[in-house]
């Protein structure tokens, strides 16, 4: 069997190996692997609960608004118990804030990150015949293409340009207007306990929704080309190609959300509604989720036994390095013991408005327009929220009932990536105990309790990795087109540490077959 | 592509960046135009950190990250996030990492935490490489070290109390290591990136010495970190006439000093600068400075004061108007606005009616909102 290690992985968030053993041109066997540790959950311990969401921000530059809501949430939550909801212009502007966090990750991610992987879906690509060119598309640079879809193929000097023209000015755009409600973007300052810092002026509102709406124009425009224009022309010209992408990264098809954004105007009725899929596409029936039926396993990670257990009252890990069968310092989240896929093609399945091309139910290129579907979901709604805050100016964004008290909490939010839990227990109003559960634990997690594979281990297997003998290794962009479909953010994922733990990794250097 | 004087110019007067370079100008310029016709190259790796020293990069404009390495002829041949390695191998990335070459410029991202707890790719033997092993052999070869952030910088957020992975900056690596390379730091988090675009500019225009010579205490370029938030802060005169907040989303505008405002001990241009494309900045968004460029963010000793606990701090009392530092003696003020206002001259250096007015004014606000503040905590016990 050959071993193939890709290391380290880019662009994704943080630091990840993958391995993978391959047997007859296709993978058989998947590992992922984080190689950064840096006990964040152990940096508030003691402190005052209300610096958990600025340190905790600081989990990920990327989504990092979503962590100190999520944090506030927990906060909320054990000070001032179930259903307590601030005043409703926080709400609005939380959500809001992340409104435009969802659509900045989300385009980012489909661009800067997963888009070279697919030549941004046409968007800067080699010139394919009969493909229309969108208005924004950079000239072609006329080198020959080497691949029989070359719109897939990254041609680098167009994708700068469009970097250049396009991109960076539109995410540049919704940080701007996320600034506006938050102070500061990455790491926006305004959320807290009890409600929101900031009190927009008319001036403010008008001037985040004119920002918000040329990057929903941007937006639409991508929208509407990938749908009518470049996802028929795979159909129609390489429909190899496009049936590949839909046979490969097919996961676990269980899919796990706690729904996000509550409408203070709707009775807090969830934007997007939580739920469990399970055996999808067989079962397209979510049930509710219950947060005690979520445990942490640890038999394939590298901690003692009695680690792990339900977030409440899991114990502080034990690390126990070469521990015999384990190879992951991610512990392995399941829901009802099942390993659950988490993020966008999770929430659009189902809240049902997604219906995936591949008749798997999932694949590569579901999870990825899953992604650019709710894009223009939150795109569009963002826009709706900003105008009903422009109604409401005049109300409070700060409970001044709002008290540190003695209790635990749960905080439970959509990121980009997927399902966030955060759980925090106050005693003598310190922080005592903070455990997070992130989206990338979800999908990253090594074998469970009955040696099932995680999402994106599963979603490797069988996919074919050809022997490149000009170039002298093996031509790896399908895995990794795969991985970067889940958009892992490693930051998130391993926020545990050991005191002395090394991580030994069998590498073998990949031999022709 | 090649940046003309007036393109150059235009570049810094958008960047707003420097009064500081506003005095280089011309020998900027000269730079610009004997400039090396080869490429700088330039290579990012990321420590202990988050990404948002990079996306805070990706937040510039003009010029944009694009036009800056075209204009700037940075040869980005590294960056985890935005490279584009050759897609099809496996180790493609780590290859051109190696490839990093003597005389360029190495920047870092997230603190250096001890040994195995941050690990990039592995040697041929399968033993993987740590992140301290690549600063040891990437910051030798290179001519100067870029420290973005304040994790780079300091240790910043990881190394907070108690430090668990024993996080540290680059400087403190290179000192244990006897690396004589110079270090930068341009500590925030994350930074401002006109702060770390027009840093890396005038490095690989050949002007490191600029910024060499420009170091503050802490290792940052002075023009970026001038003085206390506090007195470029907007909101002074709200300090300056005593209306001061006493607890979050107060609706009308005020010095959010007693709500823990670090802007008293913290050296920035924020207020002045402001973010994303200049629309805001923290505390005008009425959210406290926390105090992210300081060597001590976010709290190193045990138990550290919380970021909205009040911290009592002396720059506060010493307005500019005056030449000397004035320490503001609350307690024995206190004491004194309630004998005789004579007594207040034999405590301040100045001794002026008009301090004495300011003194008892404050004097008497600390007492309130201490009192206030003491009911607070046995109310949120």
């Amino acid at each position: 069997m050959v071993e193939i290690t890709i290391e380290p992985m880019t662009r994704i968030e943080g630091h990840l190996a993958v391995k993978l053993d391959m047997r007859d041109g296709r993978v058989a066997d998947a590992y992922a692997m984080g190689t950064l540790w840096r006990g964040l959950e152990r940096v508030v311990i003691g402190r005052d609960p209300r610096d958990a969401p600025i340190i905790l921000s600081r989990i990920c530059g990327v989504c990092h608004g979503v962590h100190r809501q999520t944090s506030v949430l927990a906060i909320e939550h054990a000070c001032m118990g179930e259903g307590y909801h601030p005043p409703d212009n926080a709400v609005r502007i939380r959500n809001i804030i992340e409104g435009i966090q969802e659509t900045w990750d989300h385009a980012a991610h489909l661009t800067v990150l997963a888009g070279p992987d697919y030549a941004v879906y046409g968007l800067a690509g080699k010139r394919c015949p009969g493909l229309r060119q969108p208005p924004w598309a950079p000239p072609a640079s006329g080198k020959p293409a080497s691949t029989s879809a070359p719109c897939l193929e990254i041609d680098v000097d167009r994708y700068y340009q469009l970097l250049h023209s396009a991109i960076l000015p539109t995410q540049k755009l919704a940080h701007e207007a996320m600034a506006i409600l938050g102070g500061k973007v990455p790491h926006h300052m305004t959320a807290l306990p009890g409600g929101v810092t900031v009190v927009p002026t008319p001036a403010d509102v008008a001037l985040a929704y004119a920002k918000m709406r040329d990057v929903n124009t941007t937006i639409h425009a991508v929208y509407d080309y990938v749908w009518n224009d470049f996802v028929p022309h795979l159909k129609e010209e390489h429909p190899d190609v496009l049936e590949a992408l839909l046979n490969i990264g097919i996961g676990v098809r269980n899919f796990l959300a706690y729904g996000v954004c509550p409408d203070p105007d709707r009775g807090y009725a969830k934007f997007l509604e939580g739920g469990a899929l399970f055996n999808y596409p067989a079962n397209t029936t979510p049930e509710p989720v219950d947060l005690e039926e979520i445990e942490e396993c640890v038999k394939y990670s590298w901690y003692t036994d009695v680690s792990g257990g339900k977030v409440s009252r899991e114990p502080p890990p034990e690390p126990y390095y070469g521990k015999p069968g384990a190879y992951s310092w991610a512990k392995a989240p399941r829901y009802k013991g099942k390993p659950c896929e988490v993020g966008p093609l999770a929430r659009m399945l189902i809240n049902r408005k997604y219906t995936p091309l591949s008749p798997h139910g999932a694949s590569v290129l579901d999870r990825t327009l899953a992604r650019l579907e709710e894009l223009k979901l939150y795109a569009d709604a963002v826009l709706d929220w900003i105008l009903n805050l422009g109604a409401h100016l005049k109300e409070p964004v700060y409970d001044e009932a709002f008290k540190i008290k003695d209790g635990e909490g749960f905080g439970t939010w959509e990121p980009p990536r997927g399902a966030l839990l955060h759980y925090i227990k106050i005693s003598g109003g310190k922080t005592a105990a903070y455990q997070c559960v992130v989206p990338t634990t979800w999908n990253i997690s090594p074998r469970g309790p009955m040696g099932e594979r995680g999402p994106i281990e599963e979603a490797l297997i069988g996919t074919p990795v050809p022997y490149n003998a000009e170039a002298g290794y093996y031509d790896v962009i399908s895995p990794v087109r795969i991985v970067r479909s889940f958009d892992p953010c490693l930051a998130c994922s391993i926020h545990l540490m050991t005191p002395d733990g090394r991580l030994q990794k069998a590498s073998v250097t990949p031999t022709p077959p | 592509m090649r940046l003309s004087r007036r393109e150059f110019l235009k570049t810094v007067a958008l960047f707003g960046a420097a009064a500081a370079v506003e005095a280089y100008k011309p020998a900027i310029v000269e730079a610009l135009e004997s400039a090396a016709q080869g490429e700088v190259p330039v290579a990012w790796i990321q420590g202990a950190g988050c990404t948002g020293c990079t996306i805070s990069l990706l937040q510039t404009s003009d010029p944009d990250l694009v036009e800056a390495i075209t204009w700037f002829r940075l040869n980005l041949m590294f960056h985890p996030n935005v490279m584009m390695e050759p897609q099809h191998d496996p180790r493609g990335a780590l290859k051109m990492l190696e490839a990093f070459p003597e005389g360029g410029y190495l920047i870092v991202e997230g603190a250096v935490p001890r040994g195995s707890y941050c690990m990039i790719g592995s040697r041929e033997d399968g033993t993987p490489i740590t992140f301290e092993d690549w600063l040891d052999k990437l910051g030798r070869r290179a001519s100067a070290v870029l420290a973005f952030g304040t994790c780079a910088s300091y240790g910043g957020i990881p190394s907070g109390y108690p430090n668990p992975t024993g996080c540290r900056g680059v400087r403190d690596l290179f000192r244990e290591r006897g690396i004589a390379t110079p270090v930068v730091n341009v500590p925030g988090c994350p930074p401002h990136p006109d702060w770390m675009l027009l840093t890396v500019a005038l490095a690989v225009l050949g002007h490191a010495d600029w910024i060499l010579d420009s170091l503050d205490e802490y290792g940052r370029p002075s023009w970026f970190y001038p003085d206390y938030i506090h007195n470029l802060c907007p909101r002074r005169q709200f300090f300056d006439n005593l209306k001061i907040a006493e607890r979050p989303g107060e609706p009308e505008l005020k010095c959010l000093w007693m709500i823990g405002c670090r802007g008293p001990v913290t050296k920035a241009d924020c207020p002045i600068r402001k973010w994303n494309g200049g629309v805001n900045f923290c505390i005008s968004a009425n959210a406290p400075c926390i105090g992210c460029v300081e060597p001590s963010f976010p709290g190193k000793e045990p138990s550290p004061k919380g970021f909205y606990q009040h911290v009592a701090n002396p720059n506060v009392g010493s307005p500019k108007v005056f030449a000397q530092p004035f320490q503001l003696d609350l307690k024995s003020m206190a004491e004194s606005s309630r004998a005789s206002p004579a007594s207040l001259s034999a405590l301040s250096p100045m001794g002026t009616l008009a301090l004495a007015g300011l003194g008892v004014g404050l004097a008497a606000l600390m007492v309130k909102a201490r009192s206030r503040r003491a009911k607070e905590v046995e109310g949120s016990g």
